[in-house]
């Protein structure tokens, strides 16, 4: 997502970030490449009672709400070169509670103009609404560990410990640990452009701690 | 050249603007407190039914249901009074149609708006412009010809502009002055009197306009209202002395022998005759162009709901926009301002004298005092367009309400220079300016204030350190000055956190000082992504500041300063049904010892 926000944005072009639970961070995207002052950041919250104390209490919308809510002006608005959806750390059933009409309706929105509307999600909830669905997977952690210990499998999850040079491997100091590198693997699920393959289309990267 | 502005009956004017249906009815104003509530003014149509300047409310209450044979008498005797001769005007002055009166109390913020409106009009035609009375102007056209065209084309042309801000006027244009002013005052519609035909023009006209110009001629700023009185009653003197000369027009005035009219009536008297002849060039006192756009409205009831406020505000964002687009100006902020009907107690409200209105105004853009509500939108590029800003006061109006109905309000406007835009072919989209305030609006009014925006990263070692600024669409793309990122010099995109806002309390097991098993602390226990046994950890990273700031208080928004002192650590956590593995960042708060889960690896 960062990634993507960081081209867009460095292709001068404004965009918008809609995060339905607040988990997004300025400063990995500033890291990232991100033009923080190109990108629209509209962040959802439960209870929004504090900032509609003189509304009606009724009138304050659940998170899924407000981001369909939200998406749907911003692509009626228009001139956004990235709209992005960050549905993350919203349970897999309520997005699924979401009917296939809005998908519908945010497609036809951006159809005919220039701005792409991405959606970052735990299970393609758009189906055929959607032109381009990619599934990633975090195949590997790469980890620096002054116990040099064994290769720790988990479900088809590893986490590899390497020493670092310059620590003793007998020098059991926690603070030496350092998170270093993530394997991800980007697989193509399903493309409208192209007719699915006979073998699936992916491709591996790495992404790097800051430190 | 010179031309007059002269709008007549002003107070109803005023209203009229204000209110344009009821610029085919009769209107009578009317101005003191009861029960001395008598009419101040009244329009043509008033007149003709029968209404007379200074009646009293209950006289003037006849006409508002006028019958059928009261209408004809009323209408023949208004004939016999009228004393308007028209020779040269630009719409036929037929049968008035004789409806019920209207009245309205006079309104002096209404009359200074339409003042205001008037010379923003004058101004934008020439620079030498005389604030003579508040229903009349005198401008200096000399050397306008080339721009404009002929003196009946420019008389025109000011007409239809002064119509474009609901004025009705009429224009006279003369080579001197108190000519025009004349001619404005007297005849209806557009007058062009050229040099040499002013005494010939003007005899027509009575001789209560003359006087009527003569004594606003003479007031002075410093006079007081005993000086005042006693003009008026020198005015009235020599009115009934002509009368009973049988002076009632410029053209006997101007045949009287000089000598013997001076030593009868003194200086003013051959002053007059001067004048009634079409004499005279006296420079205008010219004044400045205003700087400050404001309309005010009083209502006749107040309105409690925001969908029959709109109506009001509509109109005066629409009279705003014509002001400002005959300067060629912008609106960089506008401010709307409520007088409510009576006093609410708000959150800023601690004690009974603020309620009362007796305590100072919030320092903030939404402040009040009481009675009166003031919301302030600060635009991010300079408009015009009204509509839009209807629709921004809606939508902010919608999120702030007024507690109580409304009865007065006023609109000032913050002028500023329009903005141009050059578009391109190959420039990367923006969204409009326009269409943008209204989403950004909106999106506030469903996710709250302080939601939307841009992040601004703080300098600061805080964790989670930024602050929300205005997202303001860049017509021109900005340079790239920010440096190289970790991305550019690596080549590799990092980690990205996904924040807790707020951050989880968790427990905490530790083992040999490292945590080894996690759950959720407090009644939410059944998020099962933050429980487990921690498979790996690294830490801890001691990290604090801000000790040296004051202190926060609860009420301090998220972004300002406040102590933190903390510990944290990078742990993989495996979910205690084994089906995942994630990564987190925990921390120990030092000050309390405390655990929280802040952020996940992504």
């Amino acid at each position: 997502m960062l990634a993507a926000l960081a081209g867009a944005t460095r292709r001068k072009e404004a965009c918008a970030l809609v995060d339905a639970s607040d988990n997004f961070d300025p400063a990995s995207a500033a890291a990232a490449g991100v033009y923080l002052d190109r990108l629209l950041w509209v962040r959802c919250s439960e209870h929004n009672l504090s900032s509609l104390r003189n509304a009606p209490r009724r009138t304050a919308l659940g998170r899924l709400e407000q981001v369909l809510k939200v998406t749907d002006l911003l692509l009626q608005g228009g001139g956004f070169g990235m709209v992005v959806l960050d549905l993350g750390d919203i349970p897999a059933d309520s997005v699924r509670r979401v009917p296939l009409t809005s998908w519908f309706r945010f497609r036809r929105a951006v159809e005919p103009t220039a701005t792409v509307l991405l959606i970052v999600e735990r299970e393609p909830h758009a189906k055929t609404c959607a032109s381009l669905v990619v599934r990633l997977q975090r195949m590997a952690v790469c980890a620096y560990d002054s116990a040099p210990a064994a290769e720790t499998e988990f479900e088809g999850w590893k986490v590899l410990s390497r020493t670092e040079p310059s620590i003793p491997p007998t020098n059991k100091v926690s603070h030496a640990n350092l998170l270093r590198s993530m394997h991800l693997r980007a697989e193509v699920v399903r493309s409208l452009a192209q007719r699915k393959p006979m073998h699936s289309v992916g491709a591996d990267f790495e992404l790097r701690a800051a430190w | 050249m010179f031309a007059c502005i002269y709008i007549p009956d002003f107070p109803v004017a005023a209203i009229v603007r204000a209110e344009p249906l009821l610029r085919d009815r009769a209107v009578a104003v009317l101005e003191g407190k009861s029960p001395l509530v008598r009419v101040a003014a009244l329009n043509e149509k008033a007149r003709l039914l029968g209404m007379e300047m200074g009646m009293t409310k209950l006289q003037a209450a006849i006409f508002a249901e006028p019958e059928e044979k009261e209408l004809v008498r009323a209408q023949s005797e208004a004939r016999k009074k009228t004393s308007h001769i028209e020779l040269s005007s630009r719409r036929v002055k037929g049968q008035a149609k004789l409806t019920a009166a209207v009245f309205r109390q006079r309104s002096l913020a209404q009359e200074e708006s339409s003042h205001a409106a008037l010379l923003d009009v004058a101004h934008a035609f020439t620079p030498r412009v005389e604030d003579t009375h508040h229903d009349r102007l005198l401008l200096d056209l000399d050397g306008l010809e080339r721009l404009y065209g002929p003196a009946a084309t420019m008389a025109r042309e000011l007409a239809s502009r002064v119509s474009a801000v609901g004025l009705e006027c009429n224009i006279g244009m003369a080579s001197n002055p108190e000519t025009a002013m004349h001619a404005a005052c007297g005849f209806t519609g557009t007058t062009v009197i050229p040099a040499g035909e002013e005494a010939k023009r003007l005899g027509v006209l009575p001789i209560t306009v003359l006087l009527d110009s003569f004594d606003i001629a003479s007031r002075t700023e410093m006079e007081t209202s005993a000086t005042t009185r006693e003009r008026a009653k020198l005015w009235e003197q020599m009115l009934d002395t002509l009368e009973r000369w049988g002076v009632r027009d410029f053209r006997r005035l101007a045949l009287l022998p000089e000598h013997a009219l001076a030593s009868r009536l003194g200086e003013a008297g051959a002053r007059l005759q001067r004048l009634s002849r079409g004499e005279g060039m006296r420079p205008l006192a010219l004044c400045e162009p205003l700087t400050h756009f404001e309309e005010a409205m009083e209502l006749e009831s107040a309105v409690e709901t925001i969908e029959s406020l709109s109506f009001v505000i509509n109109r005066l964002l629409e009279q705003l926009c014509a002001r400002l687009e005959a300067r060629a100006l912008a609106v960089q902020e506008l401010k709307l301002r409520l007088q409510l009907e009576r006093c609410v107690a708000d959150e800023q409200t601690t004690t009974v004298q603020e309620l009362a209105g007796a305590g100072k105004a919030s320092p903030f853009s939404n402040q009040g005092d009481g009675n009166l509500y003031v919301r302030i939108l600060h635009l991010p590029v300079a408009m015009r367009d009204p509509k839009v800003f209807l629709k921004l006061l809606q939508l902010d109006l919608a999120v702030h309400p007024p507690r109580a109905p409304v009865c007065k309000l006023w609109i000032a406007a913050e002028p500023g220079r329009p903005r141009s835009a050059q578009h391109g072919l190959f420039l990367p989209i923006t969204p409009e300016a326009e269409k943008l305030e209204i989403t950004l609006a909106r999106i506030t009014g469903v996710v709250g204030e302080r939601r939307v925006g841009i992040a601004r990263l703080l300098d600061t070692c805080r964790p989670d350190a930024f602050r929300m600024e205005r997202f303001v669409s860049q017509q021109e793309p900005s340079s790239d000055d920010r440096g190289l990122t970790l991305s550019d010099k690596t080549g590799v995109p990092p980690f990205a956190l996904r924040v807790f806002r707020p951050a989880r309390q968790v427990r905490v097991q530790l083992t040999e000082g490292r945590p080894c098993k996690l759950a959720m602390s407090g009644w939410n226990t059944d998020r099962d992504e933050l429980r487990g046994k921690i498979l790996w950890s690294a830490g801890p990273w001691r990290s604090s500041g801000d000790w040296w700031a004051e202190q926060s208080t609860a009420k301090s928004a998220p972004e300002e300063v406040h102590v933190w002192d903390r510990e944290e650590w990078d742990i993989a956590l495996a979910n205690d049904d084994g089906a995942s593995v994630a990564l987190y960042r925990i921390y120990r708060d030092a000050g309390t010892g405390q655990w929280f889960a802040d952020a996940s690896y992504d």
